[in-house]
């Protein structure tokens, strides 16, 4: 019995229907997305186009730009753009370079050590933001571990106000997002044959050369990742700037909440949501477009 | 090219219990092709990525050409390697890859090219240049890897099991490639391999390693045709061992006495072993010494068939010769050419 159905299978593939189509598979998804995403930011982008007024939620008025040209003509409101995009471009960057540091110590390790090294490199997502925060005060407040230290040693002679200000921001979201970066550009490293980076030893390639020539350019695919990540997280954070930025950090997200929260003016808030949403998306793709253009030549997927 | 010199080179692994390279001296003679030789595990890359600067051994030296290099980086040896993963830049096309090693060493793209195409020519990939290694097949990418060590003009070429992953046929063409092109240039080179035929087509001079030593060190001849130890031995295809006595110029074994003049160091006590592919069988006593036995088992593979022969001692031996027609249960006479029978210590 078991022998003829196993000689009916492959002769009667023809009878095999074809697996019905996955697509419909994602229906369920977008149907959520569509509900918890699109339609409200939608909302939100076409509020962003009725007259600024406190404390109006609803679609009435004329269409009108006024809003955007109230934002770009007035250097208060768009330097929090400029600002905005200046320290989540400093924060990714520095976190890639980390990022990478970390990458390489761990690809390097050997195998017994790799995962303690991993746990460590992952122990900034282990403590609350807010136990995080104050442990940055600690260190970085005007008579903080670092302002002493500096005092003791007569570099200085009264503090620098390191806290509240956009280094503050960049330290404590670095903090955060190396993980991310690092363990994303590992997943590249790792898809490397050790053996071609020695290769590249034999032919005469210094340190630097391996790392510039031959392992960036192998790990474009996790960096771009690790990138687009830490881009996207850095710019829409919130906490982190509000409580080491203090309250005039200059960061969009902390403007959109007072417009949100304090202000109540929500047409004014949805254009910089709107702003914020295109800024980000413009940044990502471009990143994405790039490394994909890096390396369609030579992946083979 | 070079000559290039290991005095007892060490390498223990942290954690290992035996070195995996222990006390190997060598010396590769200025445009020779040795062959390191040896099962899995026995050290050879390890021997081979100390002399490539990847590893640095425990003791010993190395000298090229008499200047001392154990402590000079990998970058600054002036070698060719291709690894057994070839480890080529999968991000660099054929061209690319093969100028590395010139752009590393400062070379201008004017200088560059010619090289190159030269190079490409040489393992006839001109036509490739501008491919990317995951669009060639695995003999092309072969020749990529091999192209990217010569044009270097290394002081060694070092070669790590380099046609593993190739089919039998495919492999075969590569070798007389790779014999074809080192002999035209008269490169010094250093080539591992566990396979025992491989290392005979290629090598004028084979080093037998086994658990981190040289076992036997010689031309492919004396190495197939002499064997010292009884490792090496088996290595090569020999079987068939028997134990035997030695008297002078004599050896007796399972009754036999046969004439064969050995080397000084051959004990006693020792051990002979037959090789299957000398032996042939009769059913009427030749002249000269014989075996008689039982054939136990006749097994045709084509060009030639295996018959296993039962001795009154119980032992077996196995002979392959061409189809005889020989029926298992037949009572048979084994005999052998003289230079199938090896004598050595146990
Ligand atoms: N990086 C390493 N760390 C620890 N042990 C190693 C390492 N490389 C090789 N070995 C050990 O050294 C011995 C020799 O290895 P290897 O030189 O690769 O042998 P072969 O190339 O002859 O197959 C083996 O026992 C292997 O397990
Ligand atoms: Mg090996």
């Amino acid at each position: 019995m078991a022998i003829t159905d196993m000689e009916v299978a492959p002769a009667g593939s023809g009878a095999l229907k074809p697996p019905p189509s996955p697509a419909w598979l994602v229906l369920p998804g977008m149907v959520f997305l569509f509900f918890v995403l699109l339609l409200p930011v939608g909302w939100l982008m076409a509020l962003s186009l009725k007259p600024s007024m406190a404390g109006a939620f609803s679609m009435e008025g004329d269409w009108t730009i006024a809003n955007y040209l109230r934002f770009f003509s007035q250097p208060f409101y768009y330097s929090t753009l400029i600002k905005t995009l200046w320290v989540s471009g400093l924060t990714t960057v520095i976190t890639a370079v980390i990022g990478y540091a970390l990458a390489l110590v761990i690809w390097t390790a050997k195998p017994a050590h790799r995962g303690w090294i991993v746990l460590i490199v992952l122990s900034p997502l282990l403590v609350s933001i807010v136990a995080r925060t104050y442990g940055w005060m600690i260190v970085l407040g005007d008579r903080g571990i670092l302002n002493q230290f500096l005092l003791g040693l007569g570099l200085i002679d009264e503090p620098i106000q390191i806290m509240y200000t956009s280094a503050a921001v960049i330290v404590g979201l670095v903090h955060v997002f190396v993980p991310f970066m690092a363990l994303c550009i590992l997943t590249s490293l790792d898809k490397i044959d050790p053996n071609v980076p020695e290769a590249a030893m034999t032919f005469g390639a210094g340190r630097l050369a391996v790392l510039t020539r031959i392992l960036v350019p192998l790990t474009v695919p996790g960096l771009a990742s690790g990138l687009t990540i830490v881009f996207s997280l850095s710019i829409s954070s919130y906490v982190t700037p509000a409580l080491m930025g203090g309250p005039r950090s200059g960061m969009l997200t902390t403007f959109i909440y007072q417009q949100f929260a304090v202000t109540l003016d929500w047409r004014f808030g949805a254009v910089l949501v709107t702003l914020l949403l295109a800024l980000t998306l413009l940044v990502l793709t471009t990143i994405l477009a790039l490394a994909a253009r890096m390396t369609a030549k030579w992946s083979k997927a | 090219m070079a000559q290039v010199t290991l005095t007892h080179i060490t390498k223990l692994f942290p954690g290992a219990a035996t070195p995996a390279v222990d006390g190997i001296s060598l010396v590769i003679p200025k445009g020779s092709f040795t062959t390191l030789l040896g099962p899995s595990g026995c050290g050879k890359s390890s021997t081979l990525r100390i002399v490539a600067g990847l590893s640095k051994p425990d003791n010993g030296m190395i000298l090229i050409d008499g200047r001392n290099i154990t402590h000079l980086s990998a970058a600054k040896r002036n070698i060719g390697m291709v690894f057994q993963s070839l480890a080529l830049f999968p991000h660099m096309t054929v061209a690319e890859n093969v100028a590395f090693g010139l752009k590393m060493r400062g070379l201008a793209e004017a200088e560059r090219r010619p090289k190159v195409s030269r190079a490409l020519e040489l393992v006839e990939l001109g036509h490739l240049a501008e491919r990317y290694p995951h669009q060639l097949s695995g003999g092309q990418q072969q020749r990529v890897a091999l192209a990217r060590a010569l044009v270097v003009e290394p002081s060694i070429l070092i070669l790590d099991e380099p046609f593993s992953a190739l089919d039998r046929k495919l492999r075969e063409s590569m070798q007389i490639e790779l014999y074809r092109i080192t002999r035209s240039l008269g490169i010094t080179a250093m080539f591992v391999t566990h396979d025992q035929e491989e290392a005979l087509t290629l090598s004028d001079r084979i080093v037998v390693m086994n658990q981190g030593r040289i076992e036997q060190d010689g031309t492919p001849r004396e190495i197939y045709g002499a064997p010292k130890t009884r490792f090496v031995a088996e290595f090569m295809g020999l079987s068939n061992f028997l134990p035997a006595q030695s008297r002078g110029s004599a050896l007796v074994f399972e009754g036999v006495t046969a004439e064969k003049t050995m080397d000084a160091g051959v004990p006693q006590e020792c051990f002979v072993a037959l090789r299957p592919e000398g032996l042939s069988l009769s059913v009427a006593k030749p002249d000269g010494p014989a075996l008689n036995g039982r054939l136990a088992e006749a097994i045709y593979q084509g060009a030639t068939s295996s018959y296993t022969v039962e001795l009154p001692t119980g032992r077996r031996i196995t002979a392959r010769t061409p189809d005889c027609g020989l029926q298992p249960g037949q009572d048979v006479w084994v005999s052998w050419s003289p230079d199938a029978l090896h004598a050595f210590a146990a």
